[in-house]
């Protein structure tokens, strides 16, 4: 009888330690997610936390330091940061894409249409990984309305209009080129 | 519910071999750009038919320009003499639509084995409706889009309820453990007396050393010490007898053991009082012991 509480005290008091250590790696992982700034990424560096460096790059603007990173999350372990990644992955470069295409319009054809198809390559990724991803189905539905439509040769009598779902050519003035 | 049910078989398998096909979904409506869609083909065959599943598209592979196969499940079912296989695709769809469109997921050639020989039909194509999640009207200039996501939030709630759970199962196991070993908060209340006897009983069955008698004598001391209040020496005996009438009766006994008591703590060259064994002190600690109880 004293063995078997000898035994459960042991393994209670493993369970006791093991879970504590987990919380206390939680918590020093959680201080440092909130410190991003902090962060010296290297192959070391625990996946979350390389997450949490790209996306305050994204945040101050160093969209290509913030790329770089998501990109590196591409072989992720962890499914869900996996997906995550491809669909801020496909943000920037929605973002991207839908700014040249609002100032500029087809005149700017070859940025906007391979950001456009890179954002939808990387929402497309995200949303096999989590269907449910519903913020990635809205950008991608997006991504699909403003792809520039297959680039034709100028014609003369271009009028600044076309009949299909793209007539919208924003940054275009009334009246053509 | 779509539902088609084919009475004759589609390609060249004979009639007699495919006996019915049927492709249905549970929704084929409101579908929107990256959701799943399930169709499920029955097809009741004669028996001896075998499915090829190599044949069917494999999980990750572009059915066309916007579906892809997520997840494909088959089973057989035999049903008399007739075999059914139910084959359960999972598609996703990618395709962004301005106003609600009805596409089409293409038909699926099926190849069966039969006795050496390949049987082959198709399961018709059928259609679903995709519908658009950006209201139409709204101009892409004035579509907002949606931000990036946080990090994913790694609870730590199942830890603390392991934790939780763990330390509970400690503090239970320590309850437990001081209830079993009569420790506080459970220490039982044992007389005095009681308690002498219990421990002398052992120190008798021990060897018969001058040691082990020192021993055995402080404990009925103490139990005499603990009981009277007070270090009880031998000239206040008669006093404490008469303060404490239910020992009375053992009297003599007790001046005895003060007497021997006295010589093997007290006088130089003591020997084992043979004349007052262990075993005397012991019936004399469980009689004060019966007093006790019998009066308190």
């Amino acid at each position: 009888m004293l063995k078997t509480l000898y035994v459960l005290s042991l393994l209670a008091l493993g369970g006791v330690v093991y879970h504590g250590f987990k919380l206390y790696q939680l918590e020093t992982l959680k201080r440092t997610m909130a410190n991003p700034d902090r962060v010296t990424v290297d192959e070391n560096t625990p996946d979350i936390l390389v997450f949490a460096k790209a996306m305050r790059y994204e945040q101050t603007g160093n969209t290509g330091e913030a790329i770089r990173l998501y990109a590196s999350l591409r072989n992720a372990q962890d499914p869900d940061l996996r997906a995550r990644a491809f669909h801020n992955l496909g943000t920037i470069y929605l973002r991207d894409g839908a700014v040249h295409w609002n100032a500029h319009g087809v005149l700017d054809y070859a940025h906007v249409s391979s950001q456009i198809e890179l954002a939808k390559e990387n929402y497309r990724e995200a949303l096999r990984l989590n269907p449910d991803d519903w913020d990635a189905r809205f950008n991608l539905e997006y991504a699909w309305r403003i792809t520039p439509p297959p680039k034709e040769k100028p014609k003369s009598d271009f009028q600044g209009s076309k009949s299909s779902v793209y007539s919208t050519l924003p940054g275009l003035p009334g009246g053509g080129p | 519910m779509l539902s088609f049910a084919l009475a004759l078989p589609v390609l060249a398998a004979p009639l007699s071999l495919i006996h019915a096909l049927e492709v249905s979904s549970p929704r084929d409506y409101g579908i929107v750009m990256g959701e799943t869609l399930l169709g499920e083909i029955r097809v009741r065959t004669a028996a001896g038919l075998e499915l090829e599943t190599a044949s069917l598209p494999q999980p990750g592979s572009a059915v066309n320009d916007y579906l892809e196969v997520r997840a494909i499940q088959s089973d057989r079912q035999t049903l008399g003499e007739e075999t059914l296989y139910r084959i359960t695709l999972t598609y996703q769809v990618f395709k962004g639509v301005r106003e609600a469109e009805t596409l089409a997921v293409p038909a699926l050639p099926l190849r069966f084995h039969h006795y050496g020989e390949i049987v082959e039909t198709t399961a018709p194509s059928w259609n679903f409706t995709l519908t658009p999640i950006i209201p139409a009207k709204t101009a892409d200039e004035a579509v907002v889009l949606r931000a990036s996501l946080p990090a994913p939030d790694n609870s730590s709630a199942s830890h603390w309820r392991w934790l939780l759970a763990f330390l509970a199962g400690l503090a239970g196991l320590g309850i437990y453990s001081a209830w079993r070993l009569g420790l506080a908060p459970f220490r039982r209340h044992i007389p005095p007396f009681a308690r002498a006897a219990s421990e002398l009983k052992i120190l008798v069955r021990q060897a018969g050393t001058l040691a082990n008698y020192r021993q055995g004598a402080k404990l009925l001391h103490d139990a005499l010490n603990e009981t009277a209040g007070h270090t009880l020496f031998y000239g206040q005996l008669p006093h404490w007898l008469e303060t404490r009438p239910e020992y009375a009766g053992s009297k003599a006994e007790l001046e005895q053991f003060f007497s021997v008591s006295e010589r093997i703590f007290f006088m130089a060259d003591t020997e084992y009082p043979a004349d007052y064994p262990l075993s005397r002190v012991e019936n004399l600690c469980r009689k004060l012991a019966s007093a006790y109880s019998v009066f308190s």
